[in-house]
């Protein structure tokens, strides 16, 4: 018996030396500089030349990189203790507010918190930029006072090397993948996946495709807690999940954390999105090590396998209309297809500089300046991503609208001016025989029409109406109203028929404002 | 080729003022943009080098008022080749090089007739500059 279960157990070592290699093998090769490194594009072409048998023998890690806008990161520093002491309750640097969650001078930096002065050219992601890249920054804090901590303000300059500590702590980065977003609405919008064209005249994504780190390694095989990587120009670590983790729809994320002080500006770049505000560019390379054919396999993942939902950002519902898929092959070419549609598509993140990392990370690894750690706990690979509980209902336009007033086109001013003081309304819709709409006219109109002595309703009735639909939040309708600086939207349904009308008196009585 | 930017009064759009131009002095006049109602236009239109000074001097005869378009600039230090501006420009003046760069041709920009880039750079890489209307005084006098 003993005989057999040693013979059995030989021949078990001896097949797993053949068929995987462990993290600690490839350190050792590291060391010696025997280690062969392939960034993910260039595994991608070995596997399809040679196969997996012989990528799997031939290379010990494949380099992975992501450069790109992740607003859920920021840094913690710790400033020092001022003398007289200072509890800081509320702190500024360059003006941008920084948030104060701990003790006396832990403070953290969040990339999406905007300046006071520069409000959505200037924020967190700027600060964080401009300290790692060695540049002194204006502080300045106001605390409350105590006994042991009296002193209420302070004001001084900093630079990174002031700072007792200076971590990026990210609590989600480094997407799988991502939405191609496209505008369907009329109007140019402005989101967080950039300046959107009316009637889906452009598309943009964001995402490193083929090489971006989870996409690689997708059942997390090789990633979790304590997974070195390369993080902002340095050495990092992931920490474990990111927020919003999503690893069953292949949305995965993780949070990471790393020495900002050695850092370095080139792969952590504030940015602006207008109208939508700040955020932080953070470069990201995971190395993935072949431990097996498996995992060869996987790091052979090309762009044309992997995609995403075109999805209509007009709509701004936590379900956002989703139009078609297409694959990252389409969006890394500069043109989508949605619906026979031919589209120009942006990228937003930056697949230059995705190269680079991926680059190196390679050298560092093949140089021995970066050793590889396995997880101490592999990113979960069950998680649910929720939405938000509800315990309030959310009001519609339906809930509020009211009963429209209308008029023909061809009705007398005169006799619009009488329905309008019958009914006490500001404004009166004007509609065709079948009850389509056709304009809107308001008492100001009516009283413009007097004073200029225009007699036609043609004249002074708008006819490019600003509109909404029935089954829209009330927030987003209230939002159209104070952007177009206006008092009332027909409400319409597919047709244009008009069912109603919502102002912003009846919205201000329910969300009160 | 050179662009240059012509406002027209109301008197001049009431008149075939370009058309004028184009058959009295044979000129090519390329119209990139307009923007023309009842009040005036703005013309933004390319001329070849050697009929600038013909063409300039021409429209300001007629009481049109003939200046630079502010050139469109990136800043190559600020970009960190993102790719935003690119699906944004309606002249294809940017695109994306085989090795993932951003490149800029001036030749095809609009210059502040346009500017739509400017807004969507996240890295605010993108400025609107100001040419220098002597240049355009100097070859015309």
């Amino acid at each position: 018996m003993p005989l057999s279960v040693g013979y059995l157990l030989g021949e078990t070592k001896l097949k797993t030396k053949q068929n995987t290699r462990t993290i600690d093998e490839i350190n050792e090769k590291i060391r010696n500089g025997d280690a062969q490194v392939l960034t993910a594009e260039e595994m991608k072409r070995l596997v399809e030349s040679s196969g997996v048998e012989v990528a799997f023998r031939e290379v010990d890690v494949v380099t992975t990189g992501t450069f790109g806008a992740m607003c859920s990161s920021g840094a913690i520093i710790n400033v020092g203790h001022s003398d007289p002491p200072i509890k800081i309750e509320k702190a500024w640097i360059n003006d941008v507010p920084i948030c104060h969650p701990g003790a006396a001078v832990d403070l953290y930096i969040g990339a999406t918190t905007m300046s006071e002065q520069q409000p959505f050219e200037y924020g967190g992601g700027h600060v964080i930029e401009e300290l790692v890249g060695g540049k002194e920054v204006d502080f300045k804090a106001t605390a409350y006072g105590t006994d042991c901590y009296p002193r209420t303000q302070v004001k001084t300059r900093l630079t990174k090397d002031d700072l007792n500590q200076f971590y990026l702590l990210n609590f989600r980065n480094c997407y799988q993948r991502y939405n191609c977003a496209v505008n369907g609405r009329d109007e140019t919008i402005y989101t967080y996946m950039g300046k959107l064209l009316p009637r889906m005249r452009n598309a943009t994504f964001s995402g490193a495709g083929e090489l971006n780190p989870l996409m690689n390694d997708p059942d997390y095989e090789t990633i979790g807690l304590g997974t070195r990587i390369f993080l902002g120009g340095a050495q990092g670590y992931v920490i474990g999940e990111g927020t919003q983790h999503d690893p069953q729809n292949r949305f995965g994320t993780i949070m990471v954390r790393g020495d900002a002080k050695k850092m370095s500006p080139e792969f952590l770049r504030g940015a602006a999105f207008t109208r939508y505000g700040t955020t932080l560019y953070v470069g990201l390379g995971i190395p993935i090590p072949i431990l097996n054919e498996g995992l060869a396999k996987k790091t052979a993942i090309r762009d044309e396998e992997i995609f995403t939902s075109v999805v209509d950002y007009g709509v701004p519902r936590m379900d956002r209309p989703k139009l078609g898929q297409v694959s990252y092959k389409e969006l890394k070419s500069g043109f989508i297809t949605v619906k026979d549609d031919r589209i120009k598509v942006s990228s937003l993140s930056s697949l230059k500089t995705a190269r680079k990392i991926a680059g190196t990370l390679k050298s560092w690894i093949a140089q021995g300046e970066f050793f590889l750690t396995a997880p101490v706990e592999r990113l979960p690979i069950d998680s649910v991503f929720k939405p938000m509980r509800r315990t309030e209902a959310t009001p519609f336009v339906a809930s509020v609208m009211q009963t429209a007033v209308t008029c023909h086109a061809n009705e007398k001013i005169r006799t619009i001016a009488g329905r309008m003081v019958t009914h006490s309304v500001n404004h009166i819709i004007v509609v065709d025989d079948v009850g389509k709409l056709g304009g809107i006219v308001t008492s100001w109109d009516i009283t413009r029409a007097l004073a200029e002595g225009k007699p036609a309703l043609a004249d002074i009735m708008t006819r490019r109406v600003v509109t909404a639909k029935p089954d829209e939040p009330l927030e987003v309708a209230s939002r159209r109203m104070a952007q177009h600086s206006i008092s009332a939207l027909p409400v319409i349904d597919a047709e244009r028929k008009v069912l109603g009308i919502v102002t912003a008196e009846d919205v201000s009585k329910l969300l009160g404002r | 080729m050179v662009k240059i930017l012509i406002k027209l009064s109301e008197a001049l759009v009431a008149k075939p003022t370009t058309a004028e131009i184009i058959l009295e002095h044979k000129v090519p006049i390329n119209i990139i943009t307009a923007h023309v109602t009842s009040k005036g236009g703005d013309y933004l239109v390319d001329i070849p080098d050697e009929w600038l000074e013909t063409v300039v001097t021409a429209y300001r005869k007629k009481g049109a008022l003939v200046t630079l378009p502010k050139l469109v600039e990136i800043d190559k230090d600020k970009c960190f080749n993102c790719g935003a501006c690119v699906s944004i420009c309606p002249v294809g003046a940017i695109t994306v090089a085989e090795d993932k760069s951003v490149n800029f041709d001036q030749e095809k920009c609009l210059g502040s007739t346009c500017s739509a880039c400017v807004e969507a750079c996240p890295a605010r890489a993108i400025k609107s500059v100001k040419q220098n209307n002597h240049e355009l005084a100097n070859n015309t006098h």
